[in-house]
């Protein structure tokens, strides 16, 4: 009924709405939702009540618009034990899903995750949108909550991918940047096999991978991204950040 | 059956989710019996009677239906490693899980073992190899897409900790990363042959041509995604055509299947190379898989 209602046009916040929306939920983008999910979001939180079961029912009869609507709105839910319980649930059966746009719901621009998921299921969660090719960048407290079992992870399906002779996820060095070395991840950079000094050339690939080890822990892999990248400058300067890496019109 | 003619299985296929044309053009490709592992659906069922069908189904019309185009078709029953994460399904499913897997042609508990690893599935994973051991049946295992080849050194692990044996142990999804340690356990090391993700065609005839045959089997795990179920027979071809010896392939595409999942005593190669012939104008409970005016097709029997 919401988009029957209410259309489906973004939800279109003044900027002191979407300070005030930060403040109260940091990480939490709201700018993002559309007017029909804020209006869904309304109405589960009106009905909601101290029945965390009704979130389950509700779940398991939602189309992908409204499993979406749901999961964006994780972290307006209460706090208390019992609907934590249900929600850590309702999202492990919302990422085990194959359509992209749940996943994401969950994954992107949802502090939840990061605030509720212990290492296993957060590693989980990042590994699995590596395979489903979905951005890591808007996956908040990803920097904080990397660990050496994702980076090790992350190491043995660059190696598998490699066997299989597939290109890499372009944010996987993300992954690993606080823990190689670079002997461990050298061959799977661009150009590994060119002569020494080459710079890479500038495509979204050599941006993602300047900008996961510019600041990488080993100092012999910072020196190589540093002799090697053509975006040291840039990403210096703050002209190519994450949210504008992959796309040429959005940059300079 | 012409003595020309390629004689090929695919143990993995999930027809359910196939068309009537792919069954044609299997049959045609060579293909004499399948094997339908019991898996998700591509969204996670929530209730045991939805479950419940689902084997019912592969078990009856899915079976008649690959009978109409002259193919045998066997099952393996189990609770998968996704839907294993749903506590109160999983539990539901586990006690009706004996009354499937005990039917006549099952030829294994699976597919079983990890997704991402959680406690849930490992729970699930060693009870259903306990449900094999006590009912003499092999296990097909399901390595994880994720965290591969952690996961299927554990899936092997947990197998010994059982005390399965290796040789009752189907290690599926297989790729370049898994095979030595698969194979130097002793274990059948299956691939799934999946266009452009999990496994190509060329990928697996250098795979064949490095390891050679032995334990190695090729299947499609067609399903629901994009997926073909014409691979084992086209891997086969290019194998063929790459130098890979004709032993070598039919051990691959057909021999190891038969032996790994013949130790459930359920299939058999009389099962095809002495079957009736293909009558369409059968139907199941009272279903045809005719529509409209199409004539029935009627063989003679292949012996």
């Amino acid at each position: 009924m919401a988009p029957r209602k209410m259309g489906r046009d973004a939800l279109k916040l003044t900027s002191t709405e979407k300070d005030q929306a930060e403040a109260l939920v940091p990480g939490w983008r709201a700018k993002h939702l559309r007017i029909d999910e804020a209006a869904r979001l309304v109405i589960l939180l009106a009905g909601l009540d101290h029945e965390p079961d009704t979130l389950t029912r509700l779940i398991r009869h939602a189309d992908v618009d409204e499993q979406c609507a749901i999961y964006r709105g994780l972290c307006l839910l209460p706090d208390d034990t019992a609907t934590v319980d249900v929600v850590h649930d309702v999202v492990g059966r919302g990422l085990r899903t194959h359509a992209t746009p749940v996943f994401e719901s969950i994954a992107h621009d949802n502090p939840w995750t990061a605030t509720h998921f212990d290492e296993h299921r957060w590693n989980h969660l990042v590994l699995k949108a590596m395979f489903m090719e979905v951005a890591l960048w808007p996956i908040k407290g990803f920097d904080e909550r990397r660990n050496p079992e994702l980076s090790r992870m992350a190491l043995d399906f660059a190696a598998e991918r490699r066997a299989a002779d597939r290109a890499l996820p372009d944010e996987l060095f993300r992954c690993v940047a606080p823990y190689a070395t670079l002997d461990q991840v050298e061959r799977y950079l661009p150009n590994s096999n060119s002569s020494d000094g080459e710079r890479w050339p500038d495509t979204a690939t050599t941006r993602a991978v300047s900008l996961s080890l510019i600041e990488a822990e080993d100092a012999a892999l910072r020196e190589y991204v540093a002799t090697h990248s053509p975006h040291v400058d840039a990403i210096a300067s703050g002209s190519l950040e994450w949210s504008n890496h992959s796309s040429d019109t959005d940059r300079n | 059956m012409s003595a020309t003619r390629p004689m090929y299985i695919d143990p993995h296929a999930h027809m359910i989710s196939r068309t009537t044309d792919d069954y044609e053009a299997m049959a045609a490709a060579g293909i004499v019996a399948l094997i339908e592992p019991a898996f998700w659906q591509g969204q996670p069922r929530t209730h045991v009677a939805t479950y419940e069908d689902y084997l019912s189904a592969i078990l009856g019309f899915e079976r008649f239906r690959a009978s109409q185009f002259g193919i045998r078709h066997y099952c393996t029953i189990g609770l998968n490693s996704k839907e294993a994460n749903d506590e109160a399904l999983a539990q539901a499913v586990m006690d009706i899980l004996p009354r499937f897997a005990a039917k006549d042609g099952v030829v294994a508990i699976g597919e079983i073992g990890y997704d991402e690893q959680t406690e849930l599935e490992d729970r699930y994973f060693r009870a259903q190899i306990e449900l094999a051991k006590e009912l003499e049946l092999p296990v097909l295992i399901h390595t994880p897409h994720r965290d591969k080849k952690a996961g299927t050194t554990r899936s092997m692990d947990v197998c010994e900790e059982h005390g399965i044996a290796p040789s009752m142990v189907i290690v599926d999804h297989n790729n370049e990363e898994t095979i030595d340690e698969v194979l130097d356990r002793g274990y059948w090391a299956a691939f799934s042959v999946y266009p452009s993700t999990k496994m190509g065609k060329e990928r697996m005839v250098r795979l064949m041509q490095s390891y050679g045959a032995e334990r190695v089997i090729v299947d499609s795990a067609c399903d629901w995604g994009i997926s073909e179920p014409l691979a084992v027979a086209r891997t086969a071809e290019l194998a063929l055509a790459n130098g890979v010896s004709a032993d070598a392939v039919h051990l691959a595409c057909y021999a190891n299947a038969l032996a790994a999942y013949g130790q459930s005593g359920q299939m058999n190669a009389s099962d095809w190379l002495q079957a009736p012939g293909i009558d369409q104008r059968d139907s199941y409970a009272g279903n045809s898989i005719l529509r409209g005016e199409r004539e029935p097709v009627v063989t003679s029997g292949s012996s």
